[in-house]
């Protein structure tokens, strides 16, 4: 055990092919921040008045959602590498439901500018914020359904000390959701 | 070749030739019609020798995608065709209604057409590509869902790949959306968008994965590399060819009267599209030179390679210069569209067509695996010629374009269009003698099929 | 494995607290933005620190990339600085 934790890998844990995948995730990203920040320089103050219609406090709790999330990923990681099935199955559970509390909290921030009749045509900071949150929002979706399939899949005994490759590509998926969404925080509702 | 009703794709891929040949006869027709301006009027005007020009390619391409299908879904499912009969009278049926509607487009007036078939009932005739009538709508309609059944039938009696999946999953959506063409909305601005969820939808989308399912196959069989490792390739490059081509149909709806957002939506995951491509290309080299055999079908690989590098090139790169916004906004609708449409419907759909069709019809001949030595020289030969007068044909109308939108769109005083015209003449005579170039290539490719001898052996091993 | 749990709740504790330090960073910002009396590129730079380390643990102790050796080490690592780099340049210039 201890050997394995101090030998380096050459390839990234998991399915290398996923990680392909989350690069070119992580690259449509990269390119969708980039033009919001500059779209925001030729549109500052437009940018700055929107932005603080923002709920930021619920933004917060929202990034709080996702880091306990991924927190439990890797804790369910942990213990299925001491063949903890039950325990692992616990910190999946967990996981999704800060998974979900994310999604919750973010439906309550739509339907509230919804109800004020805010949409895709309001303003281009509206359209900005919009877009790359409901981009994000998809991404914590499909991220909830494979938090699902790895939660059924050690609850059947799938995943054990040594055969656990799925489980980590599909935590890896997971964190990637996450990190996006730690740029996407301080840049959409921060950053003046 | 394993499996006897593998022989019906030898009548789609010589339709598909023929068809090829008599597209580019109408586009050297248009090509002179370009800088000679009555040739051939009022017998072939313009607007007719197009419609025959395109309509020509995509059928003959379905034809292609068709014939690859019957080919290698057998091969790769490790059984029989499910119906050999019909797909020999759906071939029938296609290549007779193809016919009937490409003399309906020559000898009458367009509007005789609509009203002779009936188009009034249920218009679907007038847009672009798809000028088909009603009637020849459903025909292939007919076609492709008997072709899908039979194919799909044929896979799920036997062993499913990654492969035949993916291909599946193309034709599949190839035909749904075809549907599309269907929905005629009085609206402008509706009507582009569901005319793109036709061609877009197709092109920068499943088509893609019809490519690369046929792509992975003709390198599995002439480099022996193990199948897990072309599968993971397979999906990575189909997911980055949905990711970026679905919200990247968006490019299309700049200047259509759509919200603005699809200024932002469309450059920025356009602008990916040439992703799956890059990988394409890094998959073929790769897989050829980590290759476990020699094949003896030297065409057959060249023509796997150089779809990569064209598709990359016309499709990838020539796309990526005009799909952001703020640019297209200067080419839209000029020679610069011309351009990247010639070489990425070349590089991607046709020489993939091709590929196939070198790998399999030896077989389906009676060789063992390949034509003899001066049959492979004469289609190498081919290769190139057709391969480089293409680039020269992209590259003059590039010229054009960009000459273009500097006079007509960017210039403090710009100049009608007519006129442009006349101060572009020159890189039109030059498309034209590349164009020649092409179709010289094109009949030294068919004749390669008539030249015999003794089947090239070499050794297998690496 | 005990040293495992410890580190994940030690890098834990660690994103919240610069979370939770990015957040009222945000709130004084709003304040100092209106009383005129701060220099909002400073700010904008510590945030975006924050953010690129945020990132990076993340990556390193989340995804384990720190137990990887050669070019995948430092996949997150180019894709922050990359995303930061150009945030950075439409921000400040």
């Amino acid at each position: 055990m201890y050997m394995q934790d101090t030998i380096k890998t050459k390839y990234p844990p998991g399915d290398l092919a996923l990680w392909i995948f989350i690069c070119a995730e992580l690259l449509v990203f990269a390119i969708f921040f980039a033009a919001y920040a500059f779209t925001r320089a030729s549109n500052i103050e437009l940018f700055n008045q929107y932005q603080a219609t923002l709920n930021t406090d619920l933004a917060l709790l929202n990034t709080i959602a996702l880091l306990s999330s991924s927190y439990f990923v890797v804790s369910a990681i942990i213990s299925i590498k001491e063949n903890k099935q039950k325990q692992s199955t616990l910190f999946l559970f967990l996981s999704i439901v800060g998974a979900c509390a994310f999604l919750i909290m973010k439906m309550t921030e739509y339907t509230h500018h919804m109800s004020e009749g805010i949409n895709l045509t309001t303003n281009l900071f509206y359209m900005f914020y919009l877009s790359l949150t409901f981009f994000h929002f998809m991404h914590v979706i499909l991220g909830v359904m494979i938090l699902t399939v790895l939660w059924f899949n050690t609850r059947k005994g799938l995943y054990t000390a040594d055969n656990h490759d799925g489980l980590v590509s599909g935590g890896a998926y997971w964190h990637m959701v996450d990190l996006v969404w730690l740029i996407l925080f301080p840049l959409i509702y921060i950053m003046r | 070749m394993k499996y006897e009703s593998q022989s019906v794709a030898k009548l789609y891929f010589i339709a598909a030739i023929g068809l090829f040949v008599g597209q580019i006869v109408f586009g050297l027709v248009m090509g002179l019609q370009y800088v000679v301006g009555d040739f051939m009027f009022p017998e072939i005007p313009f607007n007719v020798a197009r419609m025959v020009h395109t309509n020509l390619l995509i059928v003959w391409l379905l034809f292609g995608f068709m014939g690859a299908a019957y080919y290698l879904v057998p091969e790769e499912a490790e059984t029989e065709l499910h119906s050999p009969m019909l797909a020999k009278l759906m071939f029938w049926v296609f290549l007779v209604a193809g016919a009937l509607t490409i003399l309906g487009y020559l000898l009458v007036p367009y509007a005789t057409l609509a009203e002779i078939t009936g188009n009034h009932l249920l218009p679907t005739m007038g847009r672009e590509f798809l000028e088909q009538p009603t009637i020849t709508k459903i025909g292939i309609v007919i076609v492709a869902l008997v072709f899908l059944y039979n194919i799909a039938f044929t896979i799920l009696k036997g062993r499913k790949t990654v492969i035949t999946l993916v291909l599946l999953i193309g034709l599949a959506g190839l035909a749904i959306f075809f549907l599309f063409s269907f929905y005629n909305p009085d609206n402008l601005v509706k009507d582009k968008f569901y005319w793109w969820f036709v061609v877009h939808l197709w092109v920068e989308g499943v088509w893609e994965l019809i490519m690369a399912s046929i792509l992975a196959f003709v390198l599995i069989k002439t480099t022996g590399v193990d199948r897990e490792i072309i599968e993971k390739w397979l999906y990575i490059i189909i997911a980055m060819a949905l990711i970026t081509g679905l919200i990247g149909t968006g490019h299309h709806f700049f200047w259509i009267g759509a919200p603005e957002y699809w200024l932002w939506w469309g450059s920025i995951f356009s602008a990916l599209e040439p992703i799956p491509f890059f990988m394409m290309t890094v998959f073929a080299f790769n897989m050829v030179n980590k290759r476990r055999i020699n094949h003896p079908n030297q065409p057959a690989v060249l023509w796997a390679l150089g779809t990569a590098v064209m598709a990359f090139l016309g499709a990838g790169v020539w796309g990526f210069m005009h799909t952001l916004a703020p640019i297209n906004y200067y080419t839209h609708g000029t020679q610069i569209t011309a351009a990247h449409g010639h070489m990425a419907f070349y590089g991607a759909y046709v020489m993939i067509v091709l590929a196939i069709i070198s790998y399999a019809m030896p077989m389906m001949r009676g060789r063992k695996a390949c034509n003899s030595a001066a049959s492979q020289v004469a289609e190498m030969w081919s290769f190139w010629l057709m391969t480089i007068s293409m680039v020269f044909i992209t590259l003059f109308l590039t010229g054009a374009g960009i000459l273009q939108v500097w006079l007509q769109r960017f210039s403090d005083e710009p100049m009608s269009f007519m006129v442009v015209q006349d101060k572009i003449e020159v890189f039109y005579w030059m498309r034209e003698g590349a164009g020649v170039v092409f179709l010289i290539g094109l009949l030294l490719y068919v004749y390669s099929f008539f030249i015999g001898g003794e089947e090239r052996t070499v050794e297998e091993k690496v | 494995m005990e040293k495992s749990y410890r580190t994940n709740n030690i890098i834990f504790t660690t994103l919240v607290l610069l979370t939770l330090f990015t957040w009222i960073l945000g709130q004084a910002e709003i304040v100092g933005d209106i009383s005129g009396v701060i220099n909002g590129k400073i700010f904008f730079l510590i945030l975006l620190t924050i953010a690129i380390i945020k990132v990076q643990l993340i990556g390193d102790f989340f995804m384990h990339l720190n137990t990887v050796s050669g070019f995948w080490r430092w996949i997150i690592t180019l894709w922050v600085m990359l995303t930061g780099g150009f945030i950075a340049i439409a921000f400040l210039l």
